[in-house]
């Protein structure tokens, strides 16, 4: 059975950090999150049962923010900062008007019902297949699709008519 | 979160899940530096041994100078900048121009600002050029608001932010050696240091070396008069 490579953390890194960022709505705590989660994997050899290393990683994430909930709920949320701004990568040619900041999407997300939330997640922001995000979150391929299909539809509920709603026309894209 | 969502176009569904995709934001380097600590620690103690060795620290205290002038570790942001992207496959990539390095410094923060380090010096550096504190004494009001670290064509490029009371932004990066290679601009000479300005799309960029290094100040609506005051206060 596969050990996990503790450098695993290392290269995952952007994406537990993303990952956190979107569970928590807060970049900061989404810094005690990661942490707090390299610290529990970290605390002793884990092996890998058939299951791929990001895979694996979520899954931790996901437990750590499931545990510490409650404590992080009760922190004051911060405001956002320029820190927060999405660059759009110009190696995927991706799209320059589609240029929403990162923070937005990301509080977005947190505003999910956990289960969604963290099927999304797992899918858009981490990359897992349905497969894989379905093994991290012990639950079925099916109730991925269901969930990610309706957190996706909120988010953009959320981002055309929630906050801005009453304030102009709606975000571009 | 509303319930009633059902009126949203599957395009802007689409257009949103491809947005939250495209998040290219890294961690920041102080969790970066802090997780590569903890997994070199995990893999010194001996195998098959348990404990918790990694203590996170809490947030908090990470805006302490002891942590802030952690050593740097090996850095894995590849955020490219516009053109600059030139390696060739299994190559070297081509030294970015100055031109090219100045554009990182208009870019957004990702990280907090260095601490103090005292003798108007801040607690960051690369190739042993350090950043100026210009918070205080002749060059005051111009406070540290964050930084980012970036490999521009393959060659780090480290950036502090400063902003002033009336909300103006310098970004001041420095290149690690050798110098790139600058052309073009307009160039001026302050205190015996031959210093290039250029204009990037409405905003100016100053250039000129220290120590051997390429350094860079720009702004996007701040006179190149203030950035050429600025360089001057650290030419040395």
């Amino acid at each position: 059975m596969a050990r996990l490579d503790p450098q695993a953390l290392v290269r995952h890194l952007d994406r537990l950090h993303r990952a956190a960022w979107a569970l928590c709505g807060s970049r900061e705590e989404a810094e005690d999150l990661v942490q707090e989660t390299v610290a529990r994997v970290l605390a002793r050899p884990r092996r890998l049962h058939g299951e791929d290393e990001l895979a694996y990683l979520l899954r931790a994430l996901r437990n750590t923010f499931l545990t510490t909930l409650r404590t992080a709920s009760r922190r004051p949320r911060e405001a956002a900062t320029l820190d927060d701004v999405a660059a759009p990568d110009p190696r995927t040619g991706s799209r320059p008007e589609a240029v929403l900041e990162a923070h937005e999407l990301f509080a977005a997300i947190a505003e999910l019902p956990h289960d969604f939330r963290l099927a999304l997640v797992a899918v858009d922001v981490v990359g897992l297949s349905y497969r894989e995000a379905a093994d991290a979150l012990g639950t079925r391929e099916a109730t991925i699709a269901t969930r990610l299909h309706r957190a996706r539809e909120r988010v953009a509920w959320e981002l055309t008519n929630g906050s801005r709603e009453g304030a102009g026309s709606p975000r571009s894209l | 979160m509303q319930p009633e969502h059902n009126e949203i176009e599957p395009e802007r569904v689409a257009a949103i899940v491809a947005a939250i995709r495209d998040v290219s934001v890294p961690a920041p380097e102080r969790l970066r530096r802090t997780v590569e600590e903890a997994v070199a620690q995990a893999e010194r103690r001996p195998r098959g041994s348990r404990g918790r060795g990694f203590r996170a620290p809490a947030r908090s205290r990470w805006r302490v100078p002891a942590l802030a002038g952690a050593a740097l570790g090996a850095l894995a942001l590849v955020l490219v900048i516009g053109t600059v992207l030139l390696v060739s496959d299994g190559g070297s990539p081509a030294p970015p121009t100055a031109r090219e390095a100045a554009a990182v410094a208009l870019r957004p923060a990702t990280s907090a600002a260095p601490a103090n380090a005292g003798y108007e010096a801040l607690d960051a550096s690369i190739g042993g050029t350090r950043f100026p504190d210009w918070s205080e004494g002749s060059a005051g009001g111009w406070r540290a608001s964050g930084a980012r670290t970036d490999q521009v064509a393959g060659r780090d490029v480290r950036t502090v932010f400063y902003e002033n009371d009336r909300g103006a932004r310098i970004g001041y990066a420095i290149a690690a050696a050798p110098a790139l290679p600058a052309a073009g601009g307009r160039v001026v000479n302050r205190g015996g240091v031959p210093m290039r300005i250029y204009d990037l799309d409405g905003a100016t960029a100053v250039v000129w070396l220290r120590n051997g290094q390429t350094c860079i100040v720009a702004g996007r609506g701040v006179a190149a008069e203030t950035l050429l005051e600025r360089a001057s206060a650290s030419s040395t």
